[in-house]
């Protein structure tokens, strides 16, 4: 079932109470507590669903990665060393998400030719408004980043992240990340075409 | 382009119709039976981990009993072959005038011949304590 993500639900980012909790459940994790796990899929499920989707592409692997990452989040959950457990969470989970890009990536090009990895591209039709193509051409475009820049483009246009909260989970300087977001920027315009008003 | 610290939605332009056009794509929604999921996942990894370590502990018990290095080199296994059995002899027919000859006693009495000796011995003292 597909469903438009409204702004208006953005999640900014965890208030203090909300790290409080996240650290109080990380921590019952690392004593053994399944209700613990249980609580932190609910509440990052969503979030970590979309980002996954982004990357990957396909609801289905991504459903995949994301049960992937809370189950290496409660193996790994000793190792947390009492940074915000919400970044560290999701610094766990976009890692294993980047392995099943990169896993996917790997036999993809083994099994598949050239001409059948290029998906159709969209083409104003009668059936497809202006807004829908638009929506399309911009999907294909962000299809074409690599893995890494689509997270740090959800993160940051979809999810409404700051930069600076992005370096922290990513674990990347300041200066990277802006050369990594200008860059992916650039590749969308690209990949958008000179007609695009976008930019 | 945005400031570092600042969020896409406070700025205009294109970050912010960038970021409009993002959230106007379709995103499926979350799987219901996420949950159950990772449960399955880790309960498979739990036990891929027993049956591991479980497998490791039985080749490292099998390969140590194979080896046994705390016992010394076995000796070398000497087969004994037990002797053959002799061959019977057959006994020699002996002639009845060896046996008479071995059976027959001493021609001389030893203690005769001493005696002669002891007297001579004597007799040829006293002619010793004649000349002095």
């Amino acid at each position: 079932m597909a469903s438009v993500y409204r702004s208006d639900e953005r999640n900014p980012g965890p208030t203090t109470s909300e790290a409080v909790v996240d650290d109080d459940l990380l921590r019952r994790c690392q004593r053994g507590d399944a209700t613990a796990l249980s609580e932190l899929i609910r509440r990052h499920q969503d979030r970590l669903f979309r980002v996954a989707v982004r990357v990957l592409r396909d609801p289905a692997r991504a459903e995949d990665a994301v049960a992937d990452a809370f189950a290496a989040v409660w193996f790994r959950c000793g190792n947390w060393r009492g940074e915000a457990a919400a970044t560290w969470l999701h610094r766990v989970a976009y890692r294993v998400m980047l392995d099943h890009a990169r896993a996917r990536r790997r036999w993809w090009r083994l099994f598949t030719p050239a001409w059948a990895s290029n998906e159709a591209a969209a083409e104003p039709g009668h059936d497809l408004d202006q807004q829908a193509y638009q929506s399309k051409r911009l999907e294909q475009a962000v299809a074409t980043l690599t893995p890494e820049d689509r997270i740090l483009i959800h993160l940051h246009y979809f999810e409404g992240q700051s930069l600076a909260d992005i370096a922290v989970v990513l674990r990347v300087s300041r200066d990277a990340l802006k050369m990594r977001l200008s860059r992916a920027r650039a590749h969308l315009r690209e990949a958008l075409g000179e007609d695009d008003e976008l930019f | 382009m945005n400031s570092f610290d600042t969020h896409p939605d406070d700025e205009t332009g294109p970050d912010r119709r960038l970021a409009d056009r993002l959230r106007s794509l379709a995103m499926p929604a979350t799987p219901p039976a996420l949950e159950v999921g990772v449960r399955r996942r880790i309960r498979s990894r739990r036990t891929r981990r027993t049956v591991h370590a479980s497998g490791s502990v039985l080749a490292l018990a099998v390969a140590v009993s194979v080896w046994t290095p705390w016992r010394e080199a076995p000796a070398p296994v000497v087969r004994h072959t037990p002797p053959a059995p002799l061959a019977p002899v057959p006994a020699r027919e002996i002639p009845a005038d060896e046996l008479a000859v071995l059976f027959a006693p001493p021609p001389v009495d030893s203690l005769a011949i001493l005696g002669g000796r002891n007297e001579q011995f004597v007799a040829a003292l006293n002619r010793l304590e004649d000349v002095k």
